[in-house]
């Protein structure tokens, strides 16, 4: 007997499930209710070395308002039915728009797309989960607001809650998205809505300009996690700068990392340069400018003699350092000799800005990127293997020089081992430094899809034995990431799952969570 | 507070320039398909994107539209991007809104087809098929071809035309299609006939076939993953004389290929034949692979070596 769905929910049976999507259409209308294949397939493509089969969703339910979310989740309670929710769904190289779990329904909220508020004067937004940045951009530009967005490199596509959600960053000052977050309003499995912080007190007017509120801040277990739905989401907006100077500095050996890293982190926390500073390795920026196949046929990663070429051809150094200076040009004047003093100390630095790059489409896409303009160019990065397998590995780790060379030694080593290149990047936070490294394959390839997760599993497996932990990972690894931060903070993850969703309705699975 | 809904909708009328400012040229003659829904009928376009394969794939696209003219009242019209899916996709956006009723058949490299499968989500378009193309070189001018769809149902596939397209060619070649939605089995299908491919079905599993040519099941295995549960055996299957009952082509008789000059060219003419609804026969299966050890493994023209590309059919 063949199913009329592509998918059921574990555990579910089928005259189960067709109470419960006849109960989904009353409350939305037929046309929000997908269960055809034809609607469903764009929802599953990911990009993890896993079949998609195991992400096939039962169905995706496009909500428009809070009433009919609280409406969807009594009914996902009463037929054990589980949701993952997405905003936009770009999540790319994290798991996309596709559940964790196969059978689980979609919840899609990209129709709760409403601008609700942008404050000029106290710079801040307030917005539904679909709304996209290249909407707020626009709405900002429009109304002449002159407030400047941070977005990640899905940038026009992407939206500010899903990213902040899983706890993605930017390129700005204000990159590091949660720093920036200022009240939620959440809808509970119980169907409870619950507003954050300042948003819990009637007639407050300080929801998205004073964040903690009283008693304990709980933002933060709303983030990585499925203990609610987001459905309203504040943040601040960094106002527009007088100035604004972007540059980029090469280095030609990979061992430079260390200067490189020990010589910005003083410039980070001291705040001369104020956003997230990329240092990019020579195969991260490659693919905006070259084709791998000019370079390297057949198998295995690439030979740092065919990297070498491809720095000389096109321009580009082993590292490429990009970050920008912000303010008033007094401001940018002075900061700009220190950065240049401090970077020319050693000589190996070659320090390039607009005037002498603006025609480098590397240098061109970071700008845009550093001023929160939108460019998807990046993803230049998928073209590099071919094939449509990629998986963001980012550890963390300490700004200093030294952490540097062994993580990038290592990494490059297990990738090799597998027949993959290092396409890497350091993004210097304050104190802290995230190491993101796409691991690219051919997911065409049976053989080297295997290599790939293998990959993966083994990056996970050293990288925590020696402490780095990861910050955010695709839906197929989740488990063992939440394993590697020890069992106490599972079974606190798990005591709180409990006692917020107890029939475990909402995107089980989600950060090892169920 | 603003409904952005209504942003969305006002700016899905102002396109004109945003057209222009593509290169994107006005609608011309549509090809007119045939739809599953009695009555109703659907253009069909090409969207050809920032890749090297959009010209061999539409002139392969071209030919099968001609070989179809029973169903196409003129050539095809061809929309042409650049990079605008990762520098301005909004435009891209606002041009699949404007085109309503419309079967897209999109080639396009793997950056590009990322975010455009984004956009056609976002649309509330329907993906009929996503395929990957590869020519993987294992040397300098040698090496094999890779397809691998992923079609809603096993009425947009491309496979078996595509496989027998290919062996003129005389590639190494693998294609395998994964079938989001299976039609009931009505008992025992025969196989389709496929010349100079032995058919074969997974002990006990019904809905897995598997076409190999030059060699056997568990060397082809090996070539596309896939990997026996439980230690089941394949099984061969007869197949049924050309014309009998049970997997009849759900749109008319497949015509003669036309030569193909290339293995791009070969890929488009049954990505677009699939996509007008012309000779895909309906293979009662989840899964099927066509498999071809051919010994010749050149691609015939270099510049094809290491290309990858994709292609999408999707309706708005």
């Amino acid at each position: 007997m063949v199913s009329k769905y592509i998918a059921l929910p574990k555990g579910v049976t089928e005259e189960v499930f067709d109470v419960a999507i006849s109960e989904f259409r009353e409350v939305l209308g037929e046309d929000a209710v997908l269960t055809g294949a034809q609607q469903l397939a764009p929802y599953i493509k990911t990009m993890m070395p896993v079949a998609d089969e195991e992400h096939v969703p039962s169905a995706a339910l496009l909500a428009t308002t809070v009433e009919q979310i609280q409406k969807i989740v009594a009914i996902c309670n009463r037929h054990k039915v589980p949701v993952w929710t997405i905003s936009t769904g770009k999540n790319l190289g994290y798991g996309s728009a596709a559940p964790a779990e196969r059978g689980q329904v979609v919840l899609d909220l990209k129709r709760m797309n409403r601008i609700l508020e942008v404050d000029k004067d106290l710079a801040y937004a307030l917005v539904e989960p679909g709304v996209t940045y290249q909407q707020l951009y626009d709405h900002i530009k429009e109304h002449k607001l002159g407030l400047w967005l941070s977005m990640p490199a899905p940038s026009a596509i992407a939206g500010p809650v899903g990213n902040t959600l899983d706890r993605g960053v930017g390129y700005t000052p204000y990159g590091e998205h949660f720093m920036f977050a200022c009240g939620m309003e959440v809808v509970l499995a119980n169907g409870e809505v619950l507003r954050t912080g300042m948003g819990s007190m009637p007639n407050s007017n300080t929801w998205q300009v004073f964040k903690w509120g009283y008693g304990p801040y709980l933002d933060g277990i709303f983030t990585q996690s499925n203990y609610g739905i987001v459905t309203k989401f504040g943040f601040w907006l960094m106002p527009e700068p007088p100035a604004f100077k972007p540059f980029v500095i090469q280095y030609d050996h990979e061992e430079d990392i260390v200067e490189i890293v020990d010589t910005i982190r003083p410039l980070r926390i001291n705040g001369v340069i104020p956003n997230a500073v990329v240092i990019a390795h020579a195969l991260y920026e490659a693919p905006v400018k070259a084709r791998r196949s000019d370079y390297m046929t057949g198998p295995g990663s690439i030979p740092d003699e065919a990297v070498f070429r491809i720095m000389k051809d096109h321009k580009l150094g082993i590292w490429n350092v990009y970050a920008a200076l912000y303010g008033t040009q007094e401001q940018i004047d002075v900061n700009w000799k220190i950065v240049q003093q401090a970077f020319g100390k050693s000589g190996k630095a070659r320090i390039l800005t607009e005037k002498e790059a603006s025609g480098d489409p590397a240098f061109v896409y970071r700008a845009k990127l550093m001023r929160g303009e939108m460019t998807l160019k990046e993803f230049s990065l998928y073209n590099w293997r071919g094939g449509g397998g990629s998986m963001w590995f980012a550890p963390v780790s300490q700004a200093r020089g030294s952490e540097t060379l062994k993580q990038m030694a290592l990494t490059k080593q297990i990738l090799a081992r597998h027949g993959l290149d290092y396409s890497g990047e350091f993004i210097v936070g304050m104190r802290d430094m995230h190491h993101i490294v796409d691991v690219l394959y051919d997911k065409t390839d049976p053989e080297q899809t295997k290599a790939a997760y293998q990959c993966f599993d083994e990056l996970l497996s050293e990288f925590s034995a020696l402490g780095y932990g990861i910050y955010r990972v695709n839906t197929a690894f989740m488990d063992k990431v939440a394993d590697t931060y020890g069992p106490v903070q599972r079974n606190v993850h798990k005591i709180l799952k409990d006692a917020l969703d107890p029939n475990g309705i909402l995107a089980p699975g989600k950060s090892g969570i169920r | 507070m603003m409904n952005e809904h209504r942003r969305s909708l006002m700016k899905g009328v102002i396109t004109g320039g945003t057209l222009l400012a593509m290169g994107i040229p006005g609608i011309t003659e549509a090809v007119v398909i045939r739809q599953p829904e009695p009555g109703k009928t659907r253009n069909c376009q090409l969207l050809l994107g920032n890749t090297a394969a959009g010209e061999g794939f539409s002139r392969g696209g071209y030919a099968a539209c001609s070989a179809y003219t029973e169903y196409s009242q003129g050539i095809i019209p061809t929309v042409r991007l650049k990079d605008e899916l990762l520098v301005n996709p909004r435009g891209v956006a606002e041009f699949l809104d404007i085109s309503p009723n419309t079967r897209w058949i999109a080639v396009m490299d793997d950056a590009s087809a990322a975010i455009f499968l984004e956009l056609v989500r976002e649309s509330g378009g329907h993906l009929l098929a996503y395929g990957s193309h590869a020519f993987i070189p294992d040397g300098a001018e040698s090496g094999m071809l890779r397809h691998v769809w992923r079609s809603a149902s096993p009425a947009f596939s491309a496979g078996k035309m595509l496989a027998s397209g290919l062996m003129e060619s005389r590639h190494d070649f693998s294609i395998v299609e994964n079938f989001l939605e299976t039609p009931e089995i009505p008992g025992a299908v025969a196989a389709l006939p496929v010349p100079d491919f032995s058919a074969w079905q997974l002990g006990g599993k019904q809905d897995v076939h598997l076409y190999c040519s030059g060699m056997n099941p568990v060397e082809a295995c090996k070539w596309v993953g896939w990997e026996a549960e439980d230690g089941r055996k394949w099984v061969t299957r007869t197949a049924e004389s050309s014309g009998a009952a049970g997997n009849q082509p759900d749109g008319p008789a497949v015509a003669e290929f036309p030569g193909f000059r290339d293995w791009v060219e070969a890929t488009g003419y049954a990505t677009v034949a699939m996509a007008l609804g012309m000779g895909s026969q309906r293979d009662f299966c989840s899964s099927r692979a066509f498999v071809c050890g051919s010994g010749h493994s050149g691609t015939g023209n270099p510049a094809l070596s290491g290309m990858h590309f994709v292609s999408l059919v999707i309706d708005v």
